[in-house]
């Protein structure tokens, strides 16, 4: 080849390289003024403080009387809503020396209602008897039955799982029990979180604290209501 | 083949946009003007993301709209730059929408084949104003909810089974909370979906007709294909602007007025937004009070109807400005009494103006610009071939060649204004008396024929050099 | 000649998108509290970057590229930098 072609050639492979690089070039800078654009979206990460009564107390359990032990039926389990007034829960005696129970038979207990599976309602069965839902399944003891998918927890026994899907045991509701009166107060929830507030499962107390008061007004007084399950 | 035309063959081979959508231009597309309406939608997205940031936080209750609000400004980080932005981006989407409409306007557009995409365009222009003025209500201050009232008040004035079902579809019952909701609904959804669905038309269209050619005439010009210029083009000037926006905001960041309450209101006059306040001034013209609105009202829908039809009331088939004399000048005099209209609108607020002010102002407006007009096609027809483009940048630039002409008609200009003034004035605090009235005109209209003539001398001195 | 005029279009090109990726980084780790206003200013002078990057590469050959407007996009630029930079030192 003469001079002349092999300079033409040079040229013609400098001209390809350059042309990828200008492609690269060009890619590279559209990607980059996008990212930017994009880093606006940051201001998602900022998440609104939670709206408490007073935003000048610091995080606290309520402390909320409840009902006193002489209303109390060992058959009638009483609904209340404790520490928001959205989170319900479930008090009832189990007529047995119970997990987290209080007053003169510490077999006084109340769980959140809120099935840890997927946020529905359970209802409360007592031996022998059968869920509206489900008339083959007998109750062995006082128990926690979840009517949306099956779930099973054992009242007595800290609410833990005995059958269902549920992934976890429902909070407990922390009572003290007056003897001088016979009241009984909700003083704080157990771990893990109420279905909803937070990541599911959270156990470190804190995090509890924290997660179980966001997202609504807590209770100010109680309403205690009689259940039919 | 190398990776990313293997990627691009994969997507053209699914969506062939090559075909469509990303079809090569003429060469003379390279040019901002043809450029207006894409930069109209690049504010509409803006608008769209922004608002949509927005959304996250506002809450449109009338107890929470100004406090949700000031927490975006004043809590949310890059809250009061997402505000600013979107409130600059308004103005910038209706400025340029106005300047595409008036662009299309001067180069003819209209004409056959693309009689409904100016029908199409004209109202989405109608659905921007809408969305100017839904939107500006939504902050709930004194400013914004005085203003909305009286265009709501407008409505009132209108033939009783349109009226109220006018009120009705855009103010509810008449309650605060009715109106509310009702203008963030028509701000977040019914006015995006219409002006969506008016988009997609319009661009349909377009993919069929192409870009308008040049006025003066179809240029033989190759086509360009899309990537990678045109595109470049496109990323180019979307940028600049976003970047002038955006610049815009950080440096002046928007400041809201106080929360509304009928206490605060009573001693605040409403004045709509700018962009209304031409029509806004149109209305507070003495004979317009009262039962004169019908007229007001009445002639401004007559204009608007005569610009959306405009296509078929102008049937000549000349397209460049240079052969359509009469359209040019009754566009340039629109501009010249709109933006007359709007300063005026702000140095006068809650004032009605006297009849006679009025017309003399507006009147004064349209003779001025239009013996300008005339005098520039005079010149024009001595020189042919010159675009009417190139024609008024050179006029533009006659001020610069000949200084102390242009000094002595600056003076004409100032003595001519403070004529009038004073003749405006007189006439509006009723006559004291006949001579200073008399003296004004006579040197108003003085000024006036010395002006004339001076630019009449200063075109045609230099024929063929100069222009 | 021709070849040189076009050479210098890959340095500056790679320049630009440099500094496109360094702002563009640093908008996503600045503290997002503080530097609000700077924030709004690099982000326009990245948008303004960027219009230079294709204005370089729209033009067919470099000889057609007017240096009058690259370089009022360059003063821009300079000027938005030292604007944040200020803000930033507040």
């Amino acid at each position: 080849m003469t001079p002349r072609e092999l300079q033409r050639d040079d040229i013609a492979e400098t001209g390809k390289s350059k042309r990828h690089s200008l492609k690269i070039i060009l890619a590279l800078g559209g990607l980059a003024t996008l990212g930017s654009i994009a880093s606006t979206l940051r201001i998602l990460g900022f998440i609104p403080p939670p709206t408490q009564g007073t935003s000048n107390q610091p995080l606290a359990w309520p402390r909320i009387k409840l009902v006193n032990v002489s209303a109390i039926d060992s058959s009638k389990p009483l609904r209340f809503n404790y520490p928001l007034v959205d989170t319900p829960n479930v008090l009832l005696k189990v007529g047995q020396s119970a997990q987290n129970g209080v007053g003169p038979d510490s077999d006084i207990v109340a769980y959140s209602n809120v099935c840890q599976h997927l946020g529905c309602f359970y209802g409360v069965l007592f031996s022998g008897s059968s869920p509206p839902c489900n008339s083959s399944y007998k109750a062995r003891g006082t128990e926690g039955y979840c009517c949306c998918h099956g779930g099973q927890f054992d009242l007595v026994n800290g609410a833990k799982v005995i059958g269902g899907p549920p992934p976890r045991p429902v909070p407990a509701v922390m009572l003290e029990y007056d003897k001088n009166t016979g009241d009984i107060y909700a003083i704080g929830m157990g771990p893990p979180t109420i279905f909803g507030h937070g990541p599911p499962g959270t156990t470190d107390p804190a995090l509890v604290l924290r997660h179980d008061l966001e997202g609504g007004e807590l209770v100010t007084e109680a309403t205690v209501f009689a259940g039919t399950q | 083949m190398s990776l990313e035309s293997k990627i691009a063959k994969w997507f053209e081979s699914r969506l062939g946009l090559k075909a469509t959508v990303l079809r090569p231009v003429p060469e003379y597309s390279f040019n901002p003007f043809y450029w207006l309406g894409a930069l109209t939608v690049i504010a509409f997205l803006m608008q769209a993301f922004t608002g949509l940031l927005m959304l996250i936080y506002y809450v449109p209750a009338t107890d929470q709209a100004y406090s949700s609000t000031v927490y975006i400004i004043k809590t949310v980080p890059l809250g009061w730059l997402i505000e600013t932005v979107h409130l600059y981006g308004a103005y910038a989407m209706i400025l340029l929408a106005s300047l595409h409409m008036f662009r299309g306007y001067f180069v003819s557009v209209q004409k056959k084949p693309r009689e409904m995409m100016w029908v199409t365009g004209m109202l989405m222009g109608l659905v921007v104003l809408g969305f100017g003025l839904t939107g500006y209500l939504l902050p709930w201050t004194v400013v914004s909810k005085s203003a909305t009232d009286v265009s709501i008040g407008m409505l009132s004035f209108l033939p009783a089974q349109i009226g109220s079902v006018l009120t009705f579809l855009l103010a509810g019952t008449g309650s605060n909370v009715a109106e509310l909701s009702r203008f963030f609904d028509l701000h977040i959804v019914v006015l995006p979906a219409g002006l969506l669905v008016l988009l997609a038309l319009k661009m349909y269209m377009f993919e069929v007709h192409g870009a308008a050619e040049p006025s003066t005439g179809p240029k033989p010009s190759k086509e360009v294909p899309w990537f990678p210029r045109v595109y470049l083009y496109f990323a180019m000037i979307g940028s600049v602007f976003v970047a002038a926006v955006l610049l815009a905001s950080a440096l002046f960041p928007v400041s809201l007025s106080a929360e509304f309450s009928p206490q605060a209101a009573s001693g605040y006059v409403p004045q709509p937004e700018w962009y209304f306040l031409s029509l806004y001034q149109v209305l507070k013209f003495a004979s317009f009070e009262g039962e004169g609105i019908y007229y007001a009202l009445g002639g401004v829908t007559v204009i608007l109807a005569l610009f959306v039809l405009l296509p078929f009331i102008d049937r000549g088939t000349k397209r460049d400005a240079a052969s359509r004399p009469f359209y040019t000048t009754i566009g340039l005099i629109l501009i010249a009494e709109l933006a007359t209209l709007t300063v005026w609108g702000y140095f006068t607020p809650g004032q009605v103006i006297p009849d006679l002010q009025a017309l003399v102002i507006i009147v004064g407006v349209a003779l001025v610009i239009a013996i300008m007009t005339a005098l520039t096609y005079r010149m024009r027809n001595k020189m042919r071939g010159l675009p009417i483009g190139k024609l008024g940048l050179r006029f533009m630039a006659l001020p610069l060649r000949h200084r102390t002409i242009t000094a002595m008609f600056v003076g004409l200009l100032v003595i001519g204004s403070v004529s009038m003034a004073g003749l405006v004035r007189s006439l509006a605090a009723g006559s004291i008396g006949f001579a200073a009235p008399f003296l004004n005109f006579i040197v108003l209209v003085s000024s006036f024929c010395f002006m004339a003539r001076i630019l009449r001398n200063l075109t045609l001195r230099q024929r063929g050099t100069l222009l | 000649m021709k070849v040189d005029q076009e050479v210098v279009k890959y340095p500056v090109g790679w320049v630009l998108v440099i500094l496109l990726i360094t702002i563009a980084v640093y908008l996503w780790l600045l503290d997002l509290f503080s530097m609000q206003r700077v924030f709004g200013v690099l982000l326009a002078s990245e948008l303004v970057v960027f219009a230079m990057l294709a204005y370089l590469y729209s033009k067919p050959s470099f000889s057609k590229v007017s240096k009058s407007w690259f370089l009022a996009g360059a003063i821009s630029v300079a000027v938005f930098l030292f604007l944040a930079l200020t803000l930033a030192t507040q």
